[in-house]
């Protein structure tokens, strides 16, 4: 496990506000929406206040995702622009936004294997649609379909419900537990 | 998503997920469809975390019970600490699990709070059994939260912990005030020379064996045998008393307020204080149908009233029986480390087959092989103290311990030992308020006339014999024997 203090869950949320900034359009509106979810959720994290925290994620989230194009995720260029500039800072400050009750004096911890697990899954998920069609390529080289953005998006919301069952699915047996001591 | 209750906050997250993915169709943007892969792939890894949470969990729970000895009625005090050994910070509520037929009293047995790594978390609470036996708390149950806010799950850790609850304070009262007053008369001819200084009558001389106090040598022979000899007493009244109490699953059968056992416990505590207050030896055994439980070997002193008490909360709890023969218990073995499992037994395939099994064999003379509990113990007492006089007192409901009561009573006739049966009535101890009809009349009639003949059988084998209910004391039972109404 990663543990990480405040001041560095503070830098890593700036960071990744100017990471989706930076690959935004410039407009006003999305630089000033930007702005404000900034501010609550580093407001929730120094006071400890999840609400706030989630509603700049939301604010951010929305304007960041509307402000930046993806017209295809066929190509590996708009693939890695959609990872940078939107996939890994939105999943840091999401993690950021719902770690800010995580306690006031402990520091917050990161569990490496369960997120190794979500980040390949999150890129399982996006690579579905260019694997979904290199597949079909090479299965039926002869017949030419068209993928529109509609059909990408599909794909990969399939690979996204899809994998988020299956993931989700295993059960707690962990949660049935022997006692590891004695008693009187 | 089997296993973990989602949140509202986690169902928000995954409501969130699902708008963006709608808002990407609506907008023909992929970016959307970006966003709810990472807000799916968020609520992914906060539950794999919670469940690596779960499942790393390690508590060191130590639970005790601060009074030595807990009797029904009474708050009996816990205590319970909790140590969390993991790195990870355990959230949720912490709740100790009481058990059945008991009320908390005083104090909070849970508690909402974070327990950081290495830190304890102390709980203290009390109690009130609301019966004899042993009273098993299962374990600790946490109502636990995800460090995200997304999960929740309720985690229980067994960790059963065993009290024995020994019969109401009022039984001791009642035998302490006994002790100074009642006087157990049962007398007969033992061969202990010395523990009561009166009464003695010189039995005869036997070769001196190293331990024989100084007193007892017979000096006036040595000269002319030149060896040391004994002199032995015969001494009246100081028989031996060893109180056998059934604990077989008839007696443990509550039909009304009083259980047999129960009231079998209450009866050889305070019948064990009078004979031990009047210097005879008295001893208590607990015996089911295969086995004698536990037993405290007659002896006189201070502290055999204590192994005595000792030995009878060792006594199986009585079991409750409610409508439709269902029979509901909480352990069965005292002795025994309980089961994970609180046990809940369906009693109409098991007690009362049982039972009409054991009376089966017992009307058809053949021996039951599960006469070897009480018969058992008798033939080792008579063993362990050849030639010495025993009187045994058996408290039962001669339900499933008939024969071998019956064949203690001839062991006893025939080793020259003496038996007083007390016999707690099965229908005595039924709820009275039961309407009475034809055919219940008519097993009343069959009951009763079957208690004569056992009653019969123990007269012509020597054994006295008392039929109780649960409003019989024990004064009333040792004035009734004074009196030689048995």
């Amino acid at each position: 496990m990663i543990i990480f203090s405040r001041t560095v869950r503070l830098l890593m949320a700036i960071v990744a506000v100017v990471d989706l900034a930076v690959f935004s359009q410039h407009s006003i509106l999305v630089i000033l929406a930007q702005a404000i979810g900034a501010a609550l959720i580093l407001l929730g994290m120094s006071y400890n206040y999840r609400p706030s925290s989630l509603t700049g994620l939301l604010i951010v989230a929305t304007a960041s995702a509307a402000a930046i194009e993806l017209p295809s995720l066929l190509e590996v260029g708009q693939i890695l622009t959609a990872i940078v500039s939107l996939a890994i800072p939105t999943f840091v400050l999401t993690w950021l936004a719902l770690s800010a009750e995580e306690g006031e004096s402990t520091d917050v911890l990161l569990l490496k294997r369960p997120a190794t697990t979500a980040l390949v899954f999150a890129l399982v998920c996006l690579f579905s649609a260019p694997i979904v069609v290199l597949v079909m390529s090479l299965l039926a080289p002869t017949i030419s379909a068209r993928i529109t953005p509609t059909t990408e998006m599909a794909i990969i919301l399939i690979a996204t419900t899809v994998g988020t069952i299956v993931l989700t699915r295993r059960a707690s047996a962990a949660a049935r537990l022997p006692g590891t001591q004695e008693g009187t | 998503m089997s296993g973990l209750r989602s949140t509202s906050l986690g169902t928000a997250i995954l409501s969130f997920a699902i708008v963006f993915a709608f808002a990407g169709i609506l907008f023909s943007n992929l970016s959307w469809a970006v966003l709810s892969v990472t807000f799916a792939s968020a609520y992914v890894y906060a539950y794999l975390r919670f469940v690596t949470e779960l499942q790393r969990t390690n508590l060191h729970i130590e639970r005790s019970a601060l009074e030595d000895i807990s009797f029904a009625k009474e708050p009996t005090s816990v205590t319970v600490a909790i140590l969390n050994k993991d790195p990870i910070t355990v959230r949720g509520t912490f709740e100790d699990s009481l058990p059945e037929n008991c009320d908390l009293s005083a104090g909070m047995n849970k508690s909402t709070k974070d327990l950081p790594p290495n830190s304890i978390l102390k709980l203290s609470y009390s109690l009130v059994p609301n019966k004899r036996g042993p009273l098993v708390i299962p374990g600790m149950k946490i109502a636990r939260n995800d460090s995200l806010g997304l999960f929740d799950e309720e985690q229980i850790i067994e960790h059963p912990t065993v009290i024995n609850v020994h019969t109401e304070k009022g039984s001791f009262d009642a035998a302490r005030k006994m002790a100074g007053k009642e006087y157990l008369e049962f007398s007969g001819m033992g061969k202990n020379p010395a523990m009561v200084l009166r009464e003695l009558e010189f039995d005869g001389i036997r070769d001196y064996v190293p331990g024989d106090r100084a007193r007892d040598i017979y000096w006036k022979v040595f000269p002319k045998l030149n060896k040391l000899m004994t002199k032995t007493y015969r001494k009246e009244g100081s028989l031996r008393t060893i109180v056998f109490v059934d604990c077989s699953r008839s007696m443990r059968l509550k039909r009304s307020k009083v259980a047999k056992v129960d009231h079998a416990v209450d009866l050889s505590m305070q019948l064990s204080n009078v004979l031990i207050s009047s210097f005879y030896p008295a001893g208590v055994a607990i015996f089911d149908e295969i086995k004698v439980l536990k037993k405290a070997p007659p002896a006189l002193g201070r502290h055999q009233f204590e192994k005595i008490v000792q030995v009878l909360r060792e006594a199986p709890s009585s079991m409750e029986e409610i409508e439709g023969g269902t029979v509901r218990t909480e352990d069965t073995e005292s002795n025994k480390t309980p089961e994970p499992k609180q046990t809940s037994l369906k009693a109409s395939a098991e007690g009362k087959e049982f039972l009409s099994a054991l009376d089966r064999i017992a009307t058809k003379g053949t021996r039951p092989a599960l006469g070897i509990g009480l018969e058992g113990g008798i033939k080792e007492i008579i063993a362990n103290n050849r030639g010495q006089g025993q009187l045994y007192i058996i408290i039962s409901d001669l339900v499933s311990s008939r024969d071998a009561v019956i064949a203690g009573a001839k062991l006893c006739k025939s080793t020259g030992n003496k038996m007083l049966v007390i016999h707690t009535y099965d229908d005595w101890y039924r709820n009275a308020e039961a309407s009475l009809d034809m055919s219940e009349a008519e097993r009343l009639y069959g009951d009763l006339s079957d208690s004569l003949r056992i009653e019969a059988t123990f007269r012509g084998l020597g054994v006295s014999y008392i039929r109780i209910g649960p409003a019989d004391t024990a004064s009333r039972i040792v004035r009734a024997l004074r009196r030689g109404k048995t």
